[in-house]
């Protein structure tokens, strides 16, 4: 037995499973980890790995000149935040930054190079700024260091948005300060109503104007958007929750300023300010979004800034945009194509996997067409482009009209449903009540009638949603489930239906099973065929390595890497030929798994076919779900999966394969006609699905990689625990439900004291903070006590 | 007793200065990032070389 001792990465934490990197005593799963770790200890930066324990990210593909582009003055000045002569400023989004290591590294960018001079970190937001002198160094250069420490930036044109929303956020927080502090004080000056201090009056009339005062800045400035959100409800004749708000802020207000100005009575200012501040708080915690996270990605995200243009010889970068039908450009290795195009190369090899998520890659030959999103692999290619970037083949689902939707209509919410009766009772019981009053004793009239508007402002109803929906979302996101918003809870409670994409969304990227079909293959072939494929990087042959990972290995005398077809090699006396059908003679097949075949000594010997494995648990779900959901299997890929994927979902499973990006959207779009969905998808060509229906969840393995624009972003390995997140998003509504229970309960006894017209400040006062606060208690409380039901 | 009016007085004053102070702080952005500032004040400006 051999003993082996589980080693983990000194970089960045991965196991090192049979990799063989060692530097002194120090262990590294990956060429690329050990890389990073001596560029660091030559610079003298080890201090990084003081900080916190394995704090690096793993490399991801990076290709030499990949940033090239950004010496393109052009394209430069659309990233610089300033430039002069021998200054300039630029911010950069990094979304691997996620440590005080990574602060601590890359705010020492100075040691790498001398021309930059500061470097800051803005954490929350994952934004690296950096000075720099351009004489001195170059914005590619800087880039390219970066993504060498695996901090590659993710560089857009369109990031205007962001500042509008910090400003809004700011805003927020004003206003949460000025009636926080209005509320406190106008108390403060209240204590001698509550306390039934028999004081002068001079005082009380004192204290009365400096409450009007300080109200002031409440009614004009805090409680602003509770009037224009309820006149923008009235407007479209919704009765919304902001309506009776509005109402019961102007009758407090109103009615106190007449008492204090005629001196008949203290006021409700205290009660007014305590509505406005409990009021945002709601607004504040429903609001809270996860700001390192993108919803809104579109195609221009996934594709490259610029390409290579090919103008009579002289090459030159060209905004991805500015490209005309008919222009030559010319695409590298590893880069994206970002528009349709014809090869004008000999031939081509083209991946994809992100539009298809196919992970075999295609040939194409000369005069061909290619379309946009694909990768080239190897050698670099020169094509011409057939339409613009927007009008390709895959963009143009952008341009469907599901893309310009937004803001679905405000009648849906539950708050709103439920506001729709509430305000015409209360306006009908105020007007009833004030008639009545009318009878009984005129001079009470006037009191009886804005008492109840006031009494029935619904502050607890209206924190109910916010309270129990925001907690939700901080429930899930623990759980590393990321909601776009609290309207998208209320959107899966409608939903009867999930759609599921199939690669990378219930199988797993990584893991294969490699079964072997043909004639047996002896111990000895085992030992030639591990041999060969250690030489190779390409992910299958790796995958076929590791299967032999015990066997030694045969030395191997001649190695030639065939591009796009396999590995040829002479080891030990024997010509071993692995790779595709064509170049190991293997006979025609119509299974449509991806294979590698082989061949040794010219005879042909069997293949090794890869299929995809579903998730863990993937069963379980499907078996929780299934009581409550029909399910789809939408496919980009063909068939043969087939009786695999008929085993794990129940009988009434609708199966769709071999849909294109745009058939998925159509298809999503027929069956929303009928019923609300939840399509889970992964990739690109699932960008129009999610869209398209009521709910997109988009499924990733890595936060900080791209995941298409959606509702909400769910980490893979968290997929299987889906039934849980549904049944706390299901067990929510019924949450809010009884929080408004609880809030009618408040209101009906305060109703009834003010239709008596007994309402004095001190109750109103007190009724309001307290059936709030036991409704945001009761509401957010219990879902942290259902949330920890999830496992 | 008419000492307690300007005794008010003076300490809404000074409420009100407390208060500019947070919208002045909110508004300057010492709340955008909350986390970096927490972190980098404990970092060392320069490590000992290693001999």
């Amino acid at each position: 037995m051999q003993l082996t001792v589980e080693q983990t990465c000194y970089h960045c934490g991965e196991d090192c499973d049979n990799a063989s990197y060692e530097l002194e005593d120090k262990h590294f799963c990956c060429l690329g980890c050990q890389t990073v770790y001596q560029l660091l200890e030559e610079n003298d930066l080890c201090t990084y790995y003081d900080l916190e324990r394995a704090p690096g990210n793993q490399l991801k593909s990076f290709y030499a000149n990949k940033y090239g582009y950004l010496d393109n003055q052009e394209i430069a000045d659309r990233l610089l935040d300033f430039k002069s002569e021998d200054y300039h400023k630029i911010t950069l989004n990094i979304p691997s930054i996620h440590c005080s290591s990574c602060i601590w590294l890359l705010e020492n960018l100075t040691r790498f190079d001398a021309g930059i001079i500061q470097s800051r970190i803005n954490f929350s937001q994952k934004k690296l700024t950096i000075d720099y002198m351009p004489h001195k160094t170059q914005l590619p250069i800087i880039i390219e260091r970066l993504c060498q420490l695996g901090y590659e930036p993710e560089i857009t044109l369109d990031t205007q948005q962001q500042g509008t929303e910090t400003s809004s956020n700011k805003d927020t927080f004003v206003k949460l300060g000025i009636s926080g502090f209005t509320f406190g004080n106008i108390m403060l000056f209240s204590f001698p109503e509550y306390f039934g201090l028999h004081i002068s009056s001079e005082f009380v009339q004192y204290f009365g104007y400096l409450n009007l005062l300080l109200s002031i800045p409440v009614l004009v400035y805090c409680a602003q958007e509770f009037f224009s959100s309820a006149f923008r409800g009235v407007a479209k004749k919704v009765l919304n929750i902001d309506l009776p708000i509005a109402m019961g802020i102007l009758a407090i207000f109103i009615r106190s300023s007449y008492e204090i100005l005629s001196q008949t009575g203290a006021g409700y200012f205290d009660s007014m300010a305590a509505l406005v501040f409990l009021l945002l708080i709601g607004r504040w915690f429903q609001g809270q979004t996860y700001r390192n996270l993108s919803f809104d990605r579109n195609y221009k995200s996934y594709f490259p800034l610029a390409v290579t243009l090919i103008n009579q010889q002289e090459k030159k970068s060209v905004l991805v945009e500015t490209l005309q039908a008919g222009d030559k450009i010319e695409i590298r290795n590893e880069e994206i194509i970002p528009c349709d195009a014809i090869l004008v190369s000999p031939s081509a090899q083209i991946d994809y996997s992100f539009v298809t998520g196919e992970t075999k890659s295609i040939a194409i030959r000369e005069g061909e067409k290619i379309y946009a999103g694909g990768r080239i692999k190897g050698v670099a290619v020169k094509m011409n482009v057939l339409h613009p970037v927007s009008q390709s083949y895959l963009t143009q689902l952008w341009n469907n009209e599901v893309f310009a939707k937004e803001n679905p209509d405000e009648e849906h919410l539950i708050i709103n449903r439920v506001s729709r009766y509430f305000t015409p009772t209360i306006l009908g019981l105020a007007t009833l009540a004030g008639l009545v009053w009318l009878v009984i004793d005129s001079s009470q009239a006037m009191n009886v009638f804005s008492s109840v508007l006031i009494i029935a402002c619904p502050c607890a109803l209206a924190l109910a949603t916010p309270f129990t929906l925001g907690s939700v979302l901080n429930v899930l996101a623990r759980h590393q489930f990321y909601l776009k918003g609290t309207e998208v809870i209320e959107r899966i409670w409608q939903t009867k239906h999930i759609i599921f994409d199939k690669t990378g969304t219930i199988t797993n990227h990584q893991d294969h099973t490699i079964n072997y079909h043909g004639m047996a293959l002896t111990a000895y072939d085992e030992q030639l065929i591990a041999s060969l494929t250690k030489h190779s990087t390409h992910p299958l042959s790796q995958a076929i390595c590791a299967m032999y990972s015990t066997v030694t290995a045969v030395p191997v005398t001649q190695f030639e890497e065939v591009k796009g077809q396999g590995l040829k090699g002479q080891l030990d006396g024997h010509l071993l030929q692995i790779g595709s059908a064509s170049l190991t003679l293997a006979p025609h097949t119509t299974i449509q798994q991806t294979q590698v075949h082989i061949n040794i000594d010219g005879v042909y010997r069997g293949f090794f076919s890869f299929e995809n494995q579903y998730r863990k648990g993937l069963k379980n779900l499907i078996n929780q779900l299934k009581a409550h959901y029909q399910f789809s299997i939408l496919s980009g890929d063909n068939d043969a999966e087939r009786t695999k994927l008929s085993e794990i979902f129940p009988p009434d499973t609708a199966f769709y394969f071999s849909h294109s990006p745009v058939d998925k959207l159509e298809k999503i779009k027929n069956l929303e006609a009928t019923q609300s969905t939840i399509m889970i998808g992964d990739g690109l060509n699932d960008a129009g699905a999610l869209k398209a229906s009521s709910v997109g969840l988009s499924v990733s393995d890595n936060m900080s990689s791209f995941s298409p624009a959606s509702d909400g972003i769910l980490l893979g390995k968290r997929l299987v625990d889906l039934d849980s997140f549904l049944r706390l998003i299901t067990q929510s509504r019924m949450v809010i439900i009884i929080g408004f229970v609880i809030s009618f309960a408040y209101n009906i006894v305060g109703l009834s004291f003010a239709v008596a017209g007994m309402i004095t400040p001190v109750f109103a006062a007190l009724l309001m903070p307290i059936s709030s606060i036991s409704v945001v208690a009761f509401t957010t409380l219990t879902i942290r006590w259902l949330g920890r039901r999830i496992s | 007793m008419k000492i307690i009016i300007a005794l008010i007085l003076i300490s809404l004053v000074v409420a009100l200065i407390f208060l500019w102070l947070f919208v002045w702080s909110v508004k300057s952005g010492q709340y955008d990032d909350t986390d970096s500032p927490a972190v980098r004040m404990l970092m060392d400006d320069k490590k000992p070389k290693k001999d």
